[in-house]
């Protein structure tokens, strides 16, 4: 355990209610410097919660978060993303009426002399250079979300929270989406990853949680987890757990 | 901002500044009018237009200046200074007052500042020790300015106007404005500090009808609840935005141009189809013109480079 690097993010004992509805019950999650953490979970499991709790959207918790060792539980998103901490939404938030520059231009921190090269740079990488003065309404909705992607590096953030980042994006924008996530982790950025997707999971991720009912149930590298039966119930329920006896017998 | 546009705006004050010299005061009282609408748009756009907080009530900063510098001027203060205090005033009181209403988004801030364009009317109307209530107040003519002097304070204040919203529409700030316009949220994910640039937003767009409403008053020498509270200025205000193109530099000054002109017209030859023609305008340029008469001139454009690579492409 000594070589393992000091964690960038740590929640504790995170609580989260919604009227009668426990979103969030006692989440101690760590996230790595430098690692590139899967978050994990059946739907309505708490993850986008535990994103808007982290992140200063929602305000409403209870417990600790700590980024860098700096309690930020109560901050407001402005002021979480200027110490290093961004995001991007389950669903593209482009501003459509803001140029792919300008979308990009705003997300640097205000006295950013550099913000523009930037932009031009990051938008070069992923090809997106012929679009700069293209309204973000009038991207096609992969473009949208890499843009949102490009835009939370403006400001060079320590660690960013991805939530969903390639739901409804080609195969192609795909791909250049998550060789920009390794090559930005190499470099040093620290990543949290929601992500349906387990090969994704598999092949980008050091270490996993799973969530679920608002609750950590597991954690651990991939291969770790992916027989969990905790996890497995958690996907599947109960239910599973005969049928695939049930199978195996047939099968015997 | 576009040297084109900054040359244009030369030429243009260029021309307002000798007109009093040889123009009628039927034309001079027009131009005041005139100025005082642009800047009283250029006001509703740093708000409405560009943060997208639409208001319904800025007409109240206007009265609470055709009050205030009615009453510094009564007071003693030169004519020139209480044009300034208004205006502080006004911005003072926009400072609580957006700290409550920029909370609320939507139709709920629309109809927020409506109300406190009615709590105006009713207080001036009721605190009669100091308003004269509904007889209002008529200004001695001896302390007021001529009628020179207030056509080029009104310039100044539309000059002025119109060179904070450039100046804002060109610079990070504008930038920030626009992506609260857009998604406040999103906005403050990316580290915008959105309360703070409301708040800005809506005091800065204070002081402008803060300052003209005084200079108002002394144009016509007379204060009354109804008419500086009036909920027509209103809505000149946002048909002027909206017809012009809101969020824009020039969309202001290009609406106020015609409404103003288009009121002008009308008062004199159909008085009662005045404000039916001002709300028609108004449905027409959202069901047709959304973007407002300035998109004309880049829908041209669009549809020009559209066409280009559609001849180049056969």
């Amino acid at each position: 355990m000594a070589e393992r690097a000091d964690p960038i993010l740590r929640t504790h004992d995170l609580h989260r209610d919604f009227g009668g509805v426990h979103a969030l019950r006692g989440v101690d999650l760590q996230v790595r410097r430098g690692s590139i953490t899967g978050l994990i979970g059946p739907n309505g499991s708490g993850k986008t919660t535990f994103f808007q709790v982290v992140s200063g959207v929602d305000r409403g918790a209870s417990g600790e978060v700590w980024f860098d060792e700096q309690q930020i539980l109560g901050l407001k998103p402005y002021e979480i993303y200027h110490r290093g901490l961004a995001r991007t939404f389950q669903l593209s938030r482009v501003f459509p009426d803001l140029t792919v520059l300008e979308n990009l231009v705003v997300a640097a921190h205000r006295h950013d002399a550099g913000a523009r090269e930037r932009a031009l740079g990051l938008l070069e990488r992923v090809k997106l250079q012929d679009y700069l003065q293209v309204r973000g309404e009038n991207l096609s909705y992969g473009q949208q979300k890499l843009v949102e992607f490009l835009r939370v590096l403006m400001s060079e953030p320590s660690l960013i929270l991805l939530d969903e980042p390639a739901a409804g994006v080609n195969p192609t924008l795909r791909q250049t989406l998550w060789d920009m996530v390794r090559h930005l982790n190499a470099l040093g950025t620290t990543f949290l990853v929601i992500e349906h997707n387990m090969e994704v999971i598999a092949d980008l991720c050091t270490e996993v949680y799973v969530l679920s009912d608002g609750e950590i149930v597991t954690h651990g590298d991939f291969a770790a987890i992916r027989n969990d039966e905790r996890v497995l119930e958690a996907y599947f329920g109960k239910a599973r757990i005969p049928v695939a006896e049930h199978g195996s017998d047939a099968h015997a | 901002m576009p040297v084109r546009q900054i040359l244009l705006a030369i030429v243009l004050v260029g021309i307002a500044l000798v007109i009093p010299h040889f123009a009628s005061d039927y034309h001079v009282s027009f131009l005041v009018q005139l100025f005082m609408m642009v800047a009283l748009a250029q006001a509703w756009n740093l708000i409405s237009g560009m943060t997208g907080y639409v208001s319904f009530g800025h007409a109240a900063f206007f009265g609470i200046g055709a009050y205030a510098g009615t009453l510094l001027l009564q007071a003693g203060s030169p004519w020139w200074l209480a044009i300034l205090q208004a205006a502080g005033i006004a911005g003072l009181v926009s400072v609580p007052l957006g700290l409550l209403t920029l909370r609320l988004r939507g139709p709920y801030f629309a109809i927020a500042m409506l109300g406190l364009n009615e709590v105006g009317r009713i207080i001036a109307t009721l605190w009669v020790d100091v308003t004269r209530g509904g007889n209002g107040i008529t200004i001695e003519p001896a302390t007021l300015p001529s009628l020179a002097s207030n056509y080029y304070a009104m310039l100044l204040l539309a000059v002025m106007a119109t060179a904070l919203t450039a100046w804002v529409y060109y610079h990070r700030f504008g930038l920030e404005l626009r992506a609260i316009r857009e998604d406040e949220g999103a906005a403050e994910m990316v580290g915008v500090n959105t309360t703070r640039n409301k708040l800005t937003a809506f005091v800065l767009s204070a002081l402008i009808p803060g300052a003209v409403g005084t200079v108002y008053a002394f144009y016509t020498s007379y204060v009354n609840p109804s008419s500086v509270f009036a909920p027509s200025l209103n809505i000149q205000m946002i048909v002027m935005v909206v017809l012009g193109g809101s969020g824009t530099v020039w969309g202001p000054v290009l609406g106020a141009t015609l409404v103003t002109a288009l009121r002008e017209v009308l008062w004199a030859n159909f008085p009662a189809l005045h404000l039916a023609a001002v709300g028609g305008l108004l449905l027409l340029c959202v069901l047709f013109l959304p973007g407002g008469l300035l998109s004309i001139g880049q829908m041209r454009k669009r549809l020009r480079a559209e066409l280009a690579k559609g001849s180049g492409g056969g």
